[in-house]
């Protein structure tokens, strides 16, 4: 068959199908079931829905005809890019539903991160020692508070968690704190992440010098003898806000180490794969940050609860967060293929 | 009648262009043309106005709440620097509102729409492609690969692509002239057959000297120079059309 033949042939078919991909009606019912939240949702009118498998499983077909007769690059390209479109409409991935985010905080994010206890452990580790060699070391030798805090901030410190601090911080400022800690917090969270990426040693950084800072300013704290206001301000969000640091540290560590120690993938494959793994651990991470910037802005800060209050109901959240972490969504774990083939072993 | 020849290779269809081939469920290859740094750093630079112009509105009508406003402006910008892209992508198939000037999206690997985990991962890695300055390392990822992926989208899988495909040349009003067919004087591999009909397609864009100068290339087919050279290429485009002795009217 030659060319024209074969295109006038089949042009009414291209047409049709060009028809049903731009039809406006589409866009429209494909939003409607992308709210629905139905799989590989076609977005198309009943009769288009059943027509459109069927032209884009011929135009595939036409496509290989003509590439195999050198009909030439125009109608190739234009049957490619039919196909392309058709292509997309049919294998979009399944639409958004509220309910996923529910199963991402309950049972993925858990679980992932039970999932990585090692990685985990170890970036608590890379927080801890530092935190606690700076504050020893800052307590034998105060000057090297300034190594790492801010003289500013150093200085701001009695101000701010003195007996006498915080007392007259007016409403507006909490929303604002609210905003910095989330723009600060969350951002820093995600940097952690990402620079992961580069074997493992940005998420290192960030661990080890979060850890310094917490460590120096512990020690200034305890040299000015605000331990109770402090630690009554700190331990509601630290419960959050600490986990959240070491658990994207420990999804950066997973991202570097895809590239350092691939198994029997390529390096391509094992980041890709990876990184998948590590997201609900960020996006856990950044709903801790969250939460503990909401504690931090509205609660840590009230100047009408009571320290032992606070103290009571941080001890609380942290047993909470280790309790999420730790048996939220544990029913999966078991079910898990993987584990039952250990067991039986 | 070209049955039988050696399937295409690779460098026989498309020899330099930026294309990424990907094989669907129904066994045939669907082209995507990856979009290089230019095109991108462009569609960049859009986005990043469309943000700071949403800022500078949203500092000044924040600032109306005096003190009170603080708060929220911070909580857009954290949105305009990590959610601004993410939101676009998933919602809008791929495509911000830069990448929509440019004619560029984000798909996965695949070619299928990119989903939300493929966005936020290749969003939230935009910090490692910044490092160490000036989206450094990100812009050496590009030039490093094949399809053109900054490091985001090599964790997430994705490829950013030119979004429509070119117009046929039918539908700009290129096609073969019709001219009666020739044979040409020996059989022709796939990538001289496809020379020779873009030529013929895209004669009439071209000066005469021009066209006279191109046909002169292949004047070990046609045994003729200038314009004898064009008009018995002509000839040979015209019969690798499909068309045959009656100008117009195709064989079965």
């Amino acid at each position: 068959m030659s060319r024209e033949v074969f295109e006038a042939r089949y042009s009414d078919e291209w047409s049709r199908l060009e028809r049903i991909l731009h039809a406006p009606s589409t866009r429209r019912r494909e939003k409607e079931r992308a709210s629905a939240g139905i799989r590989h949702s076609a977005r198309l009118e009943p009769h288009d829905e059943a027509e459109l498998p069927e032209l884009y499983r011929r135009v595939c077909h036409q496509l290989a005809l003509v590439r195999n007769r050198h009909y030439g690059t125009d109608l190739e390209s234009r049957l490619n890019g039919l196909a392309l479109e058709a292509h997309e409409v049919l294998y979009q991935s399944r639409a958004l539903h509220p309910r996923d985010l529910a199963r991402l905080l309950l049972v993925t994010f858990p679980r992932r991160v039970r999932q990585e206890r090692a990685l985990v452990l170890v970036a608590t580790l890379l927080f801890v020692l530092p935190a606690v060699g700076m504050l020893l070391a800052c307590t034998v030798s105060h000057d090297l508070v300034t190594t790492v805090v801010p003289p500013r901030v150093a200085a701001q410190i009695g101000e701010m968690y003195g007996p006498s601090g915080r007392q007259a911080r007016p409403g507006s400022t909490d929303l604002a704190m609210f905003g910095f800690y989330v723009y600060n917090n969350v951002g820093i969270a995600f940097r952690t992440f990402a620079s992961g990426l580069f074997f493992g040693v940005g998420a290192i950084f960030f661990l080890v010098y979060n850890g310094f800072f917490m460590g120096a300013f512990a020690a200034e704290i305890g040299r000015l003898g605000y331990e109770t206001s402090f630690y009554s301000f700190v331990i509601s969000h630290g419960a959050f806000e600490l986990t959240a640091i070491a658990l994207s540290g420990a999804a950066g560590l997973r991202l570097g180490f895809s590239i350092l120690g691939p198994g029997n993938r390529t390096r391509a494959t094992a980041l890709r794969q990876e990184g998948r793994q590590a997201l609900p651990i960020v996006g856990g991470a950044a709903v801790y940050l969250v939460i503990a910037a909401l504690l931090e802005a509205f609660w840590s800060s009230s100047a009408v609860v009571p320290q032992s209050v606070k103290l009571a109901v941080g001890a609380a959240l942290w047993i909470v967060v280790l309790l999420h972490l730790s048996l939220s969504g544990r029913r999966g774990d078991q079910a898990r293929p993987d584990r039952a083939r250990v067991r039986a072993a | 009648m070209f049955r039988g020849k050696a399937p295409l290779t690779e460098s026989e269809v498309l020899p330099f262009d930026a294309v990424r081939r990907v094989e669907t469920p129904e066994g045939v290859t669907l082209t995507l043309r990856v979009a290089g740094p230019l095109p991108r750093l462009y569609a960049a630079l859009v986005d990043g106005a469309i943000r700071g112009f949403a800022y500078s509105i949203a500092a000044v009508v924040l600032s109306l709440l005096h003190d009170l406003g603080q708060g929220p402006l911070l909580l857009v910008l954290f949105l305009g620097e990590w959610a601004y892209p993410v939101l676009f992508e998933v919602f809008r198939r791929g495509v911000t509102p830069g990448k929509s000037l440019l004619g560029l999206k984000v798909v996965n690997g695949d070619g299928t729409p990119v989903n939300l985990t493929a966005s936020m991962l290749r969003n939230l890695l935009r910090f490692a492609d910044f490092l160490p300055f000036g989206y450094a390392a990100g812009v050496l990822s590009i030039l490093l690969t094949d399809d053109f992926q900054r490091l985001g989208d090599l964790v997430a899988g994705t490829v950013v692509v030119h979004a429509d495909s070119p117009r046929p040349r039918a539908s700009r009003g290129l096609r073969v002239p019709d001219v009666p067919p020739v044979a040409p004087p020996v059989p022709l591999h796939a990538h001289e057959q496809r020379v020779i009909v873009g030529f013929a397609e895209r004669l009439a864009t071209w000066p005469p000297e021009r066209a006279r100068e191109l046909a002169d290339l292949a004047s070990g087919l046609t045994g003729a120079a200038g314009q004898e050279g064009v008009t018995r290429l002509l000839g040979h485009a015209s019969w690798l059309v499909g068309r045959r002795r009656k100008a117009g009217e195709g064989e079965r």
